[in-house]
């Protein structure tokens, strides 16, 4: 994939003022060819006139609003929706608070090339987190092992959300049955990827916290997420994938 | 005005089997445009990374 690909970076956003402009700065200043569509929640501090200015001067950004907090799975399925219309050939996720840092896209383009889909990952050699709590790193290490086990993932970041997409993956995913709002959606996406047969890279990224703004996670997507995860382990006993192949850095594992 | 239907995009998986989400979407000014919805399914929390 080159400069000349048709990229699109899907940024949700709910309260993120503070970041988006350094943010969409940052991966303009790449000069990578990216475009960027951010999906707003109708902010209440103004993130949506922030990206409207930012679309008015900019062409390669543009906006989605949406009316209000609708939830982190169904933006991205719209934003999905809307690249595809688009015509987009690589749609990458990433979050607005600088934990994934724009460095990475560039490796991410370049990986989508021999992947169907890519994966930033905290959890493969070289990677990792900086700036967490250790209960924080449990909850997420155990939410991971949780995850992948019980759901035969072969990649080691399922719970991360810096990813990129080839557009077949997101036009042949069956989103009804990632009918999520918060971090489960990443799990079942990734799920679903592996399902289909789809190729799947992980390459080591650091996460950093968030710079600036609160996070949106909570007890209830905690909760979703395990009920998903504990849904789609009892389906799996009756069908099991097929076709899994994992690509690590470049070499196929699985 | 720029409007689609969901159809177009996501093939097969059409209003019929995700109707959480809404169809439409119009545009107010160029690259800005917003989703149409009769209804608004609210989420209480939404994000983060664990």
């Amino acid at each position: 994939m080159t400069k000349h690909t048709r990229s699109l970076i899907i940024i949700p956003t709910y309260n993120e003022a503070e970041n988006l402009e350094p943010l969409v700065s940052a991966i303009l200043a790449l000069d990578a060819g990216f475009e960027i569509l951010v999906v707003d929640d109708n902010s209440p501090d103004g993130t949506g006139e922030i990206a409207d200015r930012l679309a008015a001067e900019l062409p390669q950004v543009h906006v989605l609003h949406r009316p209000g907090k609708m939830g982190l799975g169904t933006a991205y399925v719209q934003g999905f929706e809307w690249a595809l219309h688009k015509d987009y050939q690589c749609i990458f996720q990433m979050d607005c608070d600088f934990s994934h840092h724009p460095r990475y896209l560039p490796i991410h383009l370049e990986k989508i090339a021999t992947a169907h889909a890519v994966i930033g990952s905290r959890y493969v050699p070289g990677g990792g987190t900086v700036n967490w709590g250790w209960l924080r790193q449990l909850v997420s290490a155990s939410g991971n092992f949780f995850a992948r086990t019980m759901l035969g993932l072969h990649v080691q970041d399922c719970t991360g959300g810096f990813r990129c997409y080839q557009r077949e993956v997101i036009q042949r995913i069956p989103w009804d049955k990632v009918r999520l709002e918060g971090y489960g959606f990443l799990i079942g996406t990734i799920y679903q990827v592996q399902r289909l047969g789809f190729t799947i890279t992980e390459f080591p990224i650091i996460f950093e916290d968030r710079r600036t703004g609160q996070s949106k996670m909570s007890f209830r997507i905690m909760v979703e997420a395990f009920f998903y995860v504990m849904r789609t382990a009892m389906a799996r006993l009756h069908l099991p994938s097929r076709d899994d192949r994992v690509v690590n850095g470049g070499e196929i594992s699985l | 005005m720029f409007s689609m239907a969901r159809q177009s995009a996501l093939g097969d998986y059409a209003p019929a089997t995700t109707p959480w989400l809404t169809l439409m979407f119009s545009s107010s000014q160029a690259n800005v445009y917003s989703v149409k919805s009769d209804r608004l399914p609210v989420a209480v929390g939404s994000g983060g990374t664990p």
